[in-house]
């Protein structure tokens, strides 16, 4: 086991170098470059040079790639061409707001995902179970961006004072501003922010995107999960635990459903970019200060740095993903064993 | 049955209405769609028929895609396998050569053998077996939710095919140019309302059925045919040609899909002329989308190169080429049907979203996605015009994935998840109660329940 893992990892590194030259290559093959957003009548050619210059554009490939791969070894992706930060600040900055959004639906995802899929398994050919498999496929087959614009028609119509977008509320940053105001000029506080109705502000901009962002999810974990339960209940050790008298409750939780899972499981290592990446075109919409509209700006600006450091990361956590799913299985299915 | 019966006529031997009538009835409905609208469009509009005939000057271009397609069969020589592939190539060329119009060689090169193969008149009496497709379909047929996502494929293709004909009014006309209005849905002769530029909700609808439907099936029709390939070239030699492309397909899976489409087609799409940002989004997605099949592929190939025909074949000195395309492939079409099928839908969703950020097929053009993107503006002012958009995608995907997880379960039944009603059931149980008997008289009267049978 361990030296499987070992070896898995040791293949890992020349394939994300591999990775890293690809994405490269294909950044670079790329017509225009970005000083092209400088050219134009009110930009002497002086200026672009020096531009491309600042940007280290004027350079050999050869060169530039020599650099590059030098800096990400050392997790340098250099400075955003668009607003002169680094790139690790902005991603930083991006990313636990992302992991916030994307964990909270990775769990709606799975929660749900299994327990509809566990229902409609056990009640094969009950109604409930026609209801869920259909419902479930219409889910899996909206796209989410539709799906968010719908909840917020539905909410703009029947909960006209939910938040809609962004992620804290007016009244919150008001009273941060106040707060903040206070603190600057040594005046006594007036107003009170406590933690809770931080919290409760998060929680309510939260759930309208982390639904959207984990139904369609769930219902292809819940379909995967069906097939996966039917195939287990159908054995022959679940017959036997049955005809032991065993009660039906923990037939299914204890004895099918241990195995059932194990399939589900090894979707989580692959769900593990979607934290990072799921969420591009919802983030767009409910303007989520997160990743994937780092990356939307990014590829509009032409930001090279910044797509090449948030590509590699979600290449390095597909890579990771794989890895940890083949673990994961070895791990709870005691039958596979890698040597 | 009887002999003379047969040759009697029989509504239940009409094609489609027969099957409407007599069931499988939603793909007798999609038949019978497939005749009438073709039929009414001819009646009530036929000098534009006829125009529109002259004008893509069909027949000329419909005998070379026909050409296309059996000489790249006769190069290939080889049974079913191939044509898959071989039939995304002729698409694939047909299309490049003749853009938007490349639906109407399709109608007329396979719709009538579709028609024809799918309306035979169901024949009674007894046969001398099955096929396995025979079996394959019979399973298919005898669900309904099968039965509908066949349905719901036919009648998204036939409005793709026949959208000209269909459509109230220009897609792209604004039809109260002066005062830009938003309509509801019924009000003013919109019968779905009108858009922020008083254009048709319904006839754009119908209109981008074409970009939804053409992107599917091309770009899923090259990554297959690129997977299919792949994973027999890997699972047949297997040693270094396996580690090499298996290590392609790791290293391409790595890449993360959706942020390599924003980054190719945003950055490529200025380079591209606007008429051909379609074969772009095209070729990007079929070549991204490969990974997944070339793997299923490669794990069929390495159990079905094992079985003894294989061996039979080797020892009979076969070539390669014979045994890859001939012997082994037919025998790992199975999940690459399915995974073709539910790659569309998963494909017309990628699509939609693409256009969703506006990196799909430039503007005036409607697409299902890029009028889902327009209605975000007026979400609370006009709901219609992103809500119907959203609802046909969602209708299009839900038919591509109940067609695949039909064609799933039809090829595996033992996975096969089909209430029987009370009567199925109670016909079922008689069934095996005749046979019982009869064995059980056979056996009584010293011969084989088979031969009682064929003498009854």
């Amino acid at each position: 086991m361990f030296a499987y893992i070992l070896r898995r990892v040791l293949t890992s590194i020349p394939l994300l170098f591999l990775l890293a030259t690809l994405l490269f290559i294909l950044i670079h093959m790329v017509p225009g470059d970005p000083s092209d957003l400088h050219i134009g009548d009110r930009f002497s050619p002086e200026y672009v040079a020096q531009i491309k210059k600042n940007m280290g554009l004027d350079q050999p490939v050869i060169v530039q790639y020599g650099k590059w791969l030098r800096n990400v070894a050392i997790f340098d992706f250099g400075e955003s061409f668009a607003n002169s930060r680094t790139v690790s600040s902005l991603v930083l900055e991006a990313l636990p707001n992302t992991l916030l959004l994307s964990g909270i639906s990775l769990v709606l995802i799975f929660g749900l995902g299994v327990m509809m899929g566990v229902i409609s398994a056990v009640r094969q050919y009950h109604p409930s179970d026609f209801i869920l498999t259909l419902v479930s496929l219409f889910l899996y087959s909206m796209p989410s961006f539709w799906l968010a614009l719908m909840l917020i028609l539905l909410s703009a119509r029947f909960f006209p004072s939910w938040p809609l977008s962004g992620m804290v509320g007016e009244e919150v940053i008001n009273k941060m501003a106040a707060i903040q105001e206070a603190k600057e000029f040594g005046e006594p506080l007036t107003v009170h922010l406590s933690t809770w109705e931080v919290f409760l502000d998060r929680a309510r901009h939260l759930v309208m995107p982390a639904f959207a962002l984990g139904i369609a999810g769930a219902a292809g974990v819940a379909r995967f999960t069906r097939s996966s339960m039917l195939e287990i209940i159908r054995q022959d050790f679940i017959r036997t635990a049955r005809a032991k008298g065993v009660s039906g409750r923990v037939v299914i939780l204890k004895h099918a459903l241990r195995n059932g899972l194990i399939p589900v499981i090894t979707l989580l290592g692959l769900y593990l970019p979607f934290l990072v990446s799921g969420a591009v075109l919802i983030e767009s919409i409910f303007a989520w200060p997160g990743m994937g509209r780092l990356i939307v700006t990014a590829i509009n600006q032409r930001d090279y740095p910044v797509i090449m450091a948030t590509s590699l990361l979600l290449a390095f956590l597909v890579v990771v993903g794989n890895l940890l799913a083949d673990i994961l299985y070895a791990v709870v299915d005691p039958r596979i064993r890698y040597d | 049955m009887t002999e003379s019966a047969s040759h009697s006529f029989s509504l239940r031997n009409v094609p489609a209405l027969g099957q409407f009538l007599f069931g499988p009835r939603w793909v007798g409905l999609g038949l019978l769609l497939a005749v009438l609208v073709p039929l009414g469009i001819l009646v009530i509009e036929p000098g534009r028929v006829w125009g529109a005939l002259m004008g893509f000057d069909l027949l000329a271009k419909a005998c070379l895609a026909l050409f296309l397609l059996l000489s790249l069969i006769g190069i290939f020589r080889a049974k079913a396998a191939i044509y898959l592939p071989a039939m995304g190539l002729a698409f694939m060329l047909a299309f490049l050569l003749f853009g938007q119009r490349w639906f109407s060689l399709f109608f007329l090169v396979v719709s009538p053998a579709l028609v024809m193969r799918l309306a035979r008149p169901r024949r009674e009496g007894p046969r001398h077996g099955k096929s396995q497709w025979m079996l394959l379909s019979e399973r298919f047929l005898r669900s309904t939710l099968a039965q509908m996502g066949l349905f719901g494929v036919m009648f998204f293709y036939l409005i793709t095919f026949f959208g000209p004909f269909l459509w109230p009014v220009d897609p792209l006309l604004q039809v109260d140019a002066g005062n830009l209005k938003l309509m509801g849905p019924g009000t003013h002769g919109f019968l779905f309302g009108s858009d922020q530029f008083s254009r048709d909700i319904l006839s754009r609808l119908i209109a981008g059925a074409w970009i939804s439907m053409t992107i599917g099936l091309f770009a899923v029709g090259l990554s297959i045919s690129m997977g299919f390939f792949f994973g027999l070239l890997a699972g047949f030699f297997g040693g270094w040609v396996d580690f090499v492309v298996m290590r392609l397909v790791d290293l391409l899976l790595g890449i993360p899909r959706l942020v390599l489409l924003l980054v190719v087609v945003a950055f490529f799409k200025d380079s591209v002329p606007s008429e051909y940002r379609m074969h772009l989004i095209v070729v990007i997605l079929g070549l991204t989308g490969w990974m997944g099949t070339s793997r299923l592929v490669r794990g069929e190939v390495l159990t079905t190169k094992e079985r003894d025909f294989v061996q039979a074949g080797r020892a009979l000195g076969f070539s390669n080429f014979r045994l890859m395309f001939k012997h082994i492939a037919p025998n790992c079409m199975a999940p690459v049907i399915v995974s073709a099928a539910l790659g569309i839908g998963g494909t017309i969703l990628v699509e939609a979203a693409l256009s969703f950020l506006g990196l799909g097929v430039p503007p005036p053009t409607p697409s299902w996605g890029s009028m889902v993107a327009d209605g975000k503006e007026y979400l609370t002012k006009a709901w219609w015009i992103s809500t119907l958009s959203g609802f046909t995608i969602v209708a299009a995907v839900v038919s591509f994935n109940l067609l695949g997880d039909g064609i799933r379960d039809a090829l595996d039944p033992r996975l096969a998840s089909k209430r029987l009603n009370r009567k199925q059931i109670l016909a079922a149980m008689r069934r095996s109660e005749q046979k019982e008997g009869l064995e059980r008289q056979a056996q009584r009267m010293g011969g084989s329940p088979k031969g009682l049978q064929e003498g009854v």
